[in-house]
């Protein structure tokens, strides 16, 4: 029999009001096991703190969307988003999958390559293309979506010297409805800039246009943006065909769908409010099968979905460092991970459970960082059961933008874990040493006498 | 001037040679050849038959018989028999050559009339016209004083003598007391009486020939002629039915007949001449008898008889599984076997309209035809389909909702090109795990494909439908949504394909065109397969870059420009041509060559090619044998080949030809891939790498390989290599 947990004791506040039959306790589950491979293992084999990734969620994330989307149109595809995860083992399971890369920098792009994408099935994203990365993206034949006139012009004349024909799309940005209105990106739809953008794209002999791109917004909560965004990317399509009689090979709507993460601020959690992915399908697809392409032209669809596909594969494990009582008496307690690992911290509350079984008692407290910084706060308010030094904790759906948005602040990154089908762990990116960090660092020859005695 | 020249090049001399060959069944000028030299080894026989074949075919060429039955010899070999018969029989002299010409005459009449009359039924005319003509010279010849029958062959000697003096006569003397087994001597006399002779010399240049030209009708006919003389020695007939010319134009004929050339040379066609071969003999010894009487011999009757009667016999069977009658006579046993063995794998494409998976996407199949649920008797050829997860759960978060389960309200689509017939869309979705057994079929779509199919699509959803009925679909055009109405405990989508528009007709045995089975990952094509209970089946995209280079619409005509292997610039120009069966040809005019192909929408694929094998149609024949015409990622087709097509004959392949009716341990396939990875955004510049590979009791070596360009959607040129032979064609017109 395990031996009878100790738990210090609390004092509550006693609220008034109305009886609650619900009552104050906690409706987390521990969560002591990940994919069957219990925490307290995992953390005393790679250290604290730790990402672990499953393998298992990211396949069922893409299968499922794929699903959601492949039953309702004929011709969808998938495009890894790889600056939500660009670990290298993650990207590779998404192309496994049957995904393409989204990029969208010169560093992505060479990561693409690396993990043995195809030219032809990387898609260039972004503002910042130089002349050699879009002359590498020409000759791989990768699609470059072009963001301004300014790369619109490079790109012509690129093709023009080196005799290629890139396969171009143009980002489109327009109202949707929503607010903040994404108009930095791209050539507008509103005010013609778009259509002129075509045309001398059309009128150019060495560009060949094959797709429209849009990219509406991030975390984005209504199913109805995207179909109005759909609704004006078929139009220019339809335009391009009536006006050039030419047959537009895709529409790609970029990402923006929403994990069940919960947006700070938000009155319910994520998971309740969250549109599902077939809501955003069917949005999708009914205006693309209802504007009235015949069925052998109609475009392919497609995603450049990351957030959704890979948060809830993604968990922080770590390690409770100390616990104490702040000026106006709420419990505060200090993590062994802050805004450094855990970047998305600034966006949402996490939902964070312990990782061992807990009495019936909980309290509210503050999760603060490791880090010697003010704002290095995980959640300002959260009730969870009483913690003492050395508990652990599991952050969840974590999969997106912290392992490549992450800090090297004061700290060193840890490990990132994936855990396979099988249940097996492998390290897929070491925890960073001295050494690393300092590899590229030089020091002037005057300096490198040490002058303190 | 010039176009009698191409007359006598192309149509005069090729007829005279096939009358030759095609006594054997063959269109062979080897054949031919040795066969005329073997007719003049008695000059004046084969001098009197080359001239009966020179009038017919000059009277046939003249009147505006049918050319290419003119060219293969079929109006003309009767009047070589006659000719050669009577110059056997008879001393030439003006009177003779008379006869001969109105017996030449009497023979191609004949050869016409009864062979269009026979034809009707599909039957060969056969040597009957050869019988009758010489019945008809035979009978009243003693009433011509000056028509004299011959001696020479009673004093052959002397002929042959004054013809090549002494040494000749030696060599033949030798030759003709050559020690050869008794078995053997029968054998080679019997092949030599065929043309009327009787000697060693002959019989053994006829085998050698028919050996080198093919081993099936060689093994056929040593087969036959054992039949008969076992059997004639077991019945003790062999005075009355045993002669040279017995066994070899009747016995061995009717072997080579039925073993190979009429029907597709089996282990079945080899048992059955060793019965048909005794059978012949009766036949044989009653019209002997009975002609008796009028004095006349019956020659090649029995033989022609036999075989008319025994083909009609076999077309009259309804059910026809094994011992298969030739389809298309290609004159040769061999390439009538590897095109049927190859087009009876292939042909499952030629029977059916190729319909498509009715959705989107990955679906299940959760009752297969016959299925154990409902899918019974008369309405067992029905598929039923859902959407299963990962897990093979069809429905989340409970499922006790229609809305939980994954299929439902997904898009139906049309499964081919049809008008709708009928449509039901008035019934509402059962509550889960309860049937609405009033209206069975709960909401329905039927489509017209074709008169006498129909597809009937059931269980759909209330106010989905997105078609009226008397509309035009196309395939892949939404049609309604999935529900769950009917006799449907839970979504589904339930296909069948039926000859009749009534809802809930009974169902017919029908597969799908192209889709794809997915297992751990790997997208395998299927193509005209039924799907099985549980297999995971998705529909194809059509690839609009190869579509449309394939896409050859009548009327159009490339023109290439290549270099033979002898490095001399070529032009061919080849235009397509749609037939009175409505198939579809590549015709090239300067080779005279043809390559029949089918374009069903998703797949191109050539099925026989008729012509000069030189040419650059036969390389392109061989190299675009077969192109699928969708988006597939493992991009990898194969399919088998006649093994016809090999050029580098080794010893193997002569042997192959032997056992090739019982066992065949050669394969020649051929597979073709993108050179790029394909996907769903075409680019206009497509390169296909297809190769032939031929394996013999599974060692695999390479015959050849190729290149195929496509640019701007059109074909742009291709490249073949074999062996040294390296031909680079450039689409210079299209």
């Amino acid at each position: 029999m395990e031996k009878v947990r100790y738990e210090r004791p609390i004092i509550q506040k006693m609220n008034t009001g109305l009886m609650n039959k619900f009552g104050t306790r906690t409706e987390y589950e521990p969560v002591t096991h990940i994919e069957s491979v219990p925490v307290k293992s995992l953390l005393n084999d790679y250290g604290s703190p730790l990402f672990v990734i499953s393998e298992k969620q990211i396949r069922r994330n893409y299968q499922n969307a794929t699903r959601i989307f492949k039953t309702r149109y004929p011709k969808v595809q998938f495009a890894w988003s790889y600056k939500t995860n660009y670990m290298n083992a993650v990207c590779r399971v998404f192309h496994q999958e049957g995904s393409w890369a989204e990029v969208v920098s010169g560093f992505e792009y060479d990561k693409a390559l690396g993990n043995g994408v195809p030219g032809n099935k990387i898609i260039f994203n972004g503002p910042d293309k130089t002349d050699e990365q879009l002359l590498a993206a020409a000759r791989n034949n990768s699609l470059i979506h072009i963001d301004h006139y300014d790369e619109l012009y490079s790109l012509i004349r690129l093709s023009e010297e080196n005799k290629l024909k890139p396969r171009v799309a143009i980002r489109v940005n327009m109202d949707t409805g929503i607010y903040p209105k994404w108009d930095r990106f791209g050539f507008n739809f509103e005010n013609g800039q778009a259509w002129n953008a075509i045309t001398r794209i059309i009128n150019s002999e060495n560009l060949e246009l094959v797709g429209l791109h849009c990219h509406i917004g991030t975390f984005m909560l209504a199913p109805s943006a995207y179909a109005i965004a759909a609704t004006k990317l078929c139009e220019l399509t339809w335009k391009i065909k009536e006006k050039y009689n030419k047959v537009l090979q895709y529409i790609d709507l970029g990402g923006g769908f929403p994990s069940a993460n919960t947006l700070k601020g938000a009155y319910l959690p994520g998971s309740d409010t969250v549109p599902s992915i077939d809501q955003f399908a069917d949005a999708i697809t009914d205006v693309i099968l209802g504007f009235g392409f015949k069925h052998e032209e109609l475009p392919l669809l497609i995603l450049e979905s990351g957030r959704v596909l890979i948060d809830d594969a993604g968990y922080l494990l770590g390690t409770v460092l100390a616990t104490k009582r702040l000026s106006d008496g709420r419990r505060a307690t200090i993590l062994d991970f802050g805004v450094n690992s855990l970047f998305t911290a600034f966006w949402y509350d996490h939902k964070v459970t312990p990782a061992q079984a807990f009495g019936d008692h909980t309290e509210e407290m503050v999760l603060y960082g490791p880090l010697c910084m003010n704002i290095d706060i995980i959640r300002e308010s959260i009730t969870l059961p009483l913690l003492e030094k050395g508990n652990h904790l599991v952050v969840h759906k974590v999969g997106a933008y912290n392992m490549t948005q992450w800090m090297q602040f004061i700290t060193l990154r840890p490990n990132i874990l994936m855990i396979d089908l099988e249940n097996k762990t492998h390290v897929i990116r070491k925890s960073e040493t001295l050494q690393d960090l300092q590899a590229n660092e030089l020091i002037p020859s005057h300096l490198k006498e040490n002058t303190l005695k | 001037m010039r176009q009698r020249l191409n007359t006598f090049r192309n149509l005069i001399f090729p007829a005279i040679l096939n009358s030759y060959s095609v006594i054997f069944f063959f269109n062979n000028r080897f054949l031919a050849l040795v066969l005329m030299l073997v007719t003049f080894l008695n000059f004046y026989a084969g001098l009197s038959g080359l001239l009966a074949v020179l009038t017919t075919v000059l009277i046939a060429n003249a009147l505006g018989f049918d050319k290419i039955q003119l060219r293969k010899g079929l109006y003309s070999f009767n009047a070589l028999l006659t000719g050669i018969g009577m110059g056997t029989f008879f001393d030439p002299g003006l009177v003779f050559f008379t006869l001969l010409a109105l017996a030449a005459l009497l023979t191609l009449i004949l050869s016409v009339t009864l062979g269009s009359w026979l034809n009707k039924y599909g039957l060969p005319v056969l040597s009957i016209p050869f019988v009758i003509t010489f019945w008809f010279i035979l009978l009243p010849s003693s009433q011509f004083e000056n028509l004299g029958l011959t001696q020479r062959n009673i004093y052959w000697m002397n002929e042959m003598y004054s013809m090549g003096g002494n040494s000749l006569l030696h060599f033949y003397q030798s030759v003709n007391s050559l020690p050869v087994h008794n078995l053997v001597d029968i054998y080679l006399r019997s092949m030599s009486s065929i043309f009327f002779q009787d000697n060693l010399i002959a019989g053994f240049f006829i085998v050698i020939a028919l050996l080198i030209c093919s081993r099936i009708t060689f093994s056929l006919s040593v087969i036959g002629f054992l039949s008969a003389y076992f059997f004639a020695r077991f019945t003790g007939s062999d005075t009355a039915s045993i002669n040279y010319y017995n066994i070899g134009a009747n016995y061995i004929m009717v072997s080579i007949a039925l073993g190979g050339f009429f029907v597709i040379p089996s282990k079945y066609s080899y048992s059955w001449i060793i019965l048909l071969v005794p059978l012949t003999t009766l036949v044989l010894l009653f019209f002997t008898r009975l002609f008796e009487f009028v004095q006349l011999p019956v020659f090649s009757l029995p033989f022609s008889f036999v075989v008319i009667l025994f083909v009609y016999f076999l077309q009259m069977r309804t059910k026809v599984s094994k011992f298969f009658l030739t389809p298309v006579q290609l004159y040769s046993p061999e390439i009538n076997l590897y095109t049927f063995n190859n087009n009876k794998d292939r042909n499952a494409q030629f029977l059916y309209f190729p319909l498509y998976l009715p959705f989107w996407g990955e679906w299940n199949v959760s009752q297969g035809q016959d299925g154990e649920h409902t899918h019974k008797g008369d309405w067992g050829k029905a598929f039923d389909f859902e959407i299963q997860d990962e897990n093979g759960k069809s429905y989340s978060s409970g499922g006790l909702l229609c809305e939980n389960y994954f299929c439902y309200n997904k898009p139906v689509i049309a499964p081919a090109d049809g008008f709708v017939e009928e449509i039901i869309d008035n019934i509402d979705d059962n509550e889960i795990d309860k049937v609405n057994t009033f209206n069975n079929w709960g909401n329905t779509i039927i489509i017209r494909h074709l008169n006498g199919l129909y597809t009937q699509l059931s269980h759909l959803k209330k106010g989905t439908f997105k078609v009226v009925k008397g509309e035009f679909v196309s395939r892949g055009d939404l049609l309604a949504h999935c529900g769950n109405s009917g006799r449907s405990p839970e979504p589904h989508l339930h296909f069948q394909v039926q000859i009749s528009p009534v809802i809930g007709s009974k169902t017919i045995d029908y597969p799908f065109g192209y889709f794809f089975e997915t297992k751990d990952y790997i997208h395998k094509l299927c193509q005209f397969k039924r799907p099985q209970l549980g297999d995971v089946v998705s529909g194809v995209n059509e690839n609009l870059t190869l579509k449309s280079a394939f896409e050859l619409m009548p009327n159009t005509s490339f023109t290439f420009r290549f270099e033979n292997e002898k490095g001399i610039g070529m032009i061919e120009k080849w235009e397509t041509f749609t037939d009175a069966y409505n198939q579809k040809y590549l015709y090239c005019s300067e080779t005279e060559s043809s390559a029949y192909y089918v374009n069903d929408g998703l797949m191109f694929y050539f099925t026989a090619f008729y012509g000069n094998k030189k040419s650059l149609l036969y390389y392109f024949y061989l190299s675009a044998y077969k192109i699928f015409l969708g988006n597939i990622d493992n991009n990898l087709i194969s399919d088998a080949m006649p093994l016809n097509i090999i050029t580098n004959k080794r010893i193997s392949y002569w042997f192959h030809d032997f056992i090739a009716p019982f066992y065949n341990y050669m394969r020649v396939n051929y597979s073709i891939k993108h050179a790029e990875n394909s996907s769903d955004i075409e680019s206009a510049c497509v390169v296909l790498n297809s190769k032939i590979d031929i394996s013999v009791f599974g060692k695999t070596r390479n015959e050849s390989t190729s290149d195929i360009f496509i640019n701007d959607r059109q074909l742009s040129g291709f490249n073949f290599k074999n062996g040294k032979t390296i031909i680079k064609a450039v689409c210079i017109k299209s």
